[in-house]
């Protein structure tokens, strides 16, 4: 059990940074080509807001978002995973996994 | 429930849930449904004299219903309602029905569809049955229709042949402008009683004149097309396309009797001004369907012109006012008629099923030496028919031309005349029937039928002899009060006679008579001919003029102006959508610039709630 003072934190400065992060992740995905650059991308707007929810829990002496956490980040692994197995099938198939090379789905 | 109530209910409940029994069990074997078919309406004809004799002649009214839908706010009352009139129409329709049906094993042993054909006369008995025990206006209309359904289905039973087809469609249109006035009647009667009127007790409920009107006249425009009169009496020539025994069950006993007791069920609400209206119309009837009948060659259809204007006198009867009176003597015509006609059309049906179907009367001729016991039954009901003294017909038609004499001279020469023109047209067909020599080659080799098919014939010859000897106890079940004998009763039975003569001298024998006086009065001649062009003018003016007309210009809307707004409706998604899909590209990067674009409007959307304050 973690031990957290309430008030003792600078929230300002932690959604700061999760503001931060965000934003780089946003540009970072918009300007990618490649999938795996994608990917890294969306891990961190991904992680963005987890940590925001681990600082509201401290903030708020409520350790239910802490774990909350680490559930968000297994499964967000797992999703990554998943992502990274479909990109592998696309490149065998295609013979690249650039993101612009997969617009089948479209009109 | 009493007994009374429930042995009410088997009357007609018996063959109308026997009925597809009846079709069922002719797959086993096609004998077996006329077996069934004509046992059932024998058990209803038991139920119904049991009925009769244990409740109706002691004077107890069987009533029974219940609220078909509680959870409306007007009641609608389904149930029995036996009274005396209702009891002596379910007799006979259920006496002469199981007589029919009884010939019809004889008439139809060798149709293939046999097992049908019993099934739906067993509905159509049924069905009738159910209507003159009907306790709601709204019930007597379901059974009505089904009156109508079973009489299409029968016309059309050949429907191999087109005529049949286009004769059961017409039978089933033109009751049908009838039914529409009916159902328009029942609309009026619920809305001008609150609802009350819906039961055939409760229909004194309506209270103001013009309203007892306006139902009662809407009643009879239904009962109009049911029976046959003017102007809705075309189906009913045509309609002896069908079998013969299905236009004996139609003329006689089921259908056409349906219109006068609605009549004279409703009667409390005939106000004089449309009661005048039926007398006029059922004198009309029986002068232009009498005159019809004296110039057709079509054996059936002879019969047919006879039941139009035999129903007008029923009617004539109910129109002349006299209340409870009116309602005897119409009844009383009723029955006797459903003894003659069916006679009529059995002995008919006999002598068609000898001659192969050969409806010409000129092409037959001499059959009494050939067929002497249908001969015999077709004298007896065209005596019976004519109003030969003692004879049903009679008692029945004379007393309504008698009791006419103090309602309206006018009424009473018209009637008089209608009973010359009987008596003319029948004695000619039974003339050229029965008398001179065989004009044709099924003629010469007609022969008598068999005793199934004689023995209904002979019993109905028996009740259209003697049934004159119910006549003062019937009127006198029914209220009404017996006319006195005066010397005006002899015009109808010497117009009658002397009809009887006129029609043996120029029919009887060979004679050129009947062409003399064709082309004497050749424009009269071809006006009757032609049937007053009544038919000609429905088929050439209202069916391809005004319906035809008005369903071009209906279908000329639909296909353009429906249509058009139907695809406009289509054609703007469809393009909108052509237009929209285009930012649909498949790339990722440009769907996250939209999610970033509207999460981004989100925000600023939330900000600018909250400084108006919405969201604090």
């Amino acid at each position: 059990m973690i031990s957290v003072v309430a008030g003792q934190m600078n929230m300002g400065a932690v959604e700061f940074l999760s503001i931060a992060l965000l934003s780089i992740g946003i540009y970072s995905f918009l300007a990618s080509r490649t999938v795996v650059k994608a990917l890294i991308s969306v891990e961190i707007m991904i992680n963005a807001g987890l940590v925001n929810l681990v600082a509201a829990s401290s903030y708020y002496g409520n350790a239910e978002g802490a774990d909350l956490t680490l559930f968000i980040l297994v499964v967000a692994a797992a999703e990554t995973v998943v992502a990274i197995a479909l990109f592998v099938a696309v490149f065998r198939k295609k013979g690249s996994a650039g993101l612009d090379v997969m617009k089948l789905l479209r009109w | 429930m009493y007994l009374s109530v429930l042995l009410t209910y088997l009357i007609f409940l018996i063959p109308l849930v026997g009925f597809p029994f009846v079709i069922g069990i002719g797959y086993i074997k096609k004998n077996y449904s006329m077996y069934l078919g004509t046992a059932l309406i024998l058990i209803s004809f038991i139920d119904a004299i049991y009925v009769f004799f244990t409740y109706t002649v002691k004077n107890v009214i069987v009533e029974s219903s219940f609220n078909w839908l509680p959870s409306l706010q007007a009641p609608i009352p389904l149930g029995v309602y036996g009274d005396h009139l209702s009891m002596i129409m379910a007799i006979m329709v259920s006496f002469v029905g199981f007589l029919i049906i009884l010939f019809s094993v004889g008439y139809m042993r060798e149709d293939p569809n046999r097992h049908v054909f019993f099934g739906e006369m067993v509905l159509f008995t049924a069905s009738m049955l159910g209507l003159v025990l009907s306790y709601s206006l709204l019930t007597l209309f379901i059974f009505w229709e089904l009156v109508g359904l079973c009489s299409y289905l029968l016309i059309g039973f050949w429907y191999y042949k087109p005529n049949a087809a286009s004769a059961a469609k017409k039978a089933f249109i033109v009751t049908r402008v009838g039914d529409v006035f009916f159902i328009a009647g029942i609309g009026a009667a619920i809305l001008y009683s609150s609802g009350a009127a819906l039961s055939v007790t409760g229909l004194t409920a309506i209270h103001a004149t013009w309203q007892r009107t306006i139902v009662s006249l809407l009643l009879f425009g239904g009962a109009i097309g049911k029976s046959a009169q003017f102007p809705l009496h075309v189906w009913i020539p045509d309609a002896m396309e069908g079998p013969t025994t299905v236009s004996a069950l139609i003329h006689a006993a089921t259908m056409v009797t349906a219109g006068v007791y609605l009549v004279a069920r409703t009667y409390t609400i005939f106000t004089p001004l449309s009661l005048s209206v039926v007398l006029y119309i059922g004198v009309f009837t029986i002068i232009l369907s009498g005159l019809i009948g004296i110039v057709v060659n079509d054996i059936k259809r002879i019969l047919a012109y006879s039941t139009i204007s035999q129903i007008g006198y029923m009617f004539a009867a109910l129109g002349l006012g006299l209340g409870a009176t009116s309602i005897g003597l119409s009844i009383y015509q009723l029955e006797a008629h459903a003894f003659f006609k069916a006679l009529l059309f059995l002995a008919a049906g006999s002598v068609l099923h000898s001659l192969l179907n050969v409806r010409d009367i000129n092409k037959m001729g001499g059959l009494w030496r050939k067929m002497p016991v249908t001969i015999t039954a077709m004298f007896i009901g065209a005596l019976a028919l004519s109003g030969f003294p003692y004879t049903a017909g009679f008692f029945s038609k004379d007393s309504i031309i008698s009791a006419s004499f103090s309602v309206s001279y006018l009424a009473w020469a018209l009637l008089a005349v209608g009973g010359f023109l009987t008596a003319l047209y029948s004695f000619r067909m039974f003339f050229r029937v029965a008398l001179g020599k065989p004009r044709s080659y099924a003629a010469e080799h007609a022969h008598e039928s068999g005793w199934i098919m004689l023995i209904p014939v002979i019993i109905l010859a028996f009740f259209s002899l003697i049934f004159g000897i119910f006549q003062n106890g019937f009127y006198t079940f029914l209220g009404a009060r017996t006319a006195e004998i005066t010397s005006l009763d002899a015009v109808p039975v010497v117009l009658m006679l002397g009809a009887m003569g006129l029609a043996y001298y120029a029919y009887g024998r060979t004679s050129s008579i009947p062409e003399k006086v064709a082309n004497g009065a050749r424009d009269f001649y071809l006006l009757v001919k032609n049937k007053f062009f009544i038919d000609t003018f429905y088929t050439n003016v209202i069916s391809e003029r005004a319906v035809l007309g008005f369903s071009a210009v209906m279908d000329g809307f639909e296909r353009r102006v429906l249509n058009g707004f139907i695809d406009l409706i289509g054609y703007f998604f469809a393009n909108a959508g052509k237009a929209v899909r285009k930012i649909q590209t498949g790339l990722a990067r440009q769907y996250a610039t939209i999610v970033l674009i509207g999460l981004i409007l989100a925000l600023i959307l939330l900000r600018m709630l909250m400084a108006v304050g919405v969201i604090p």
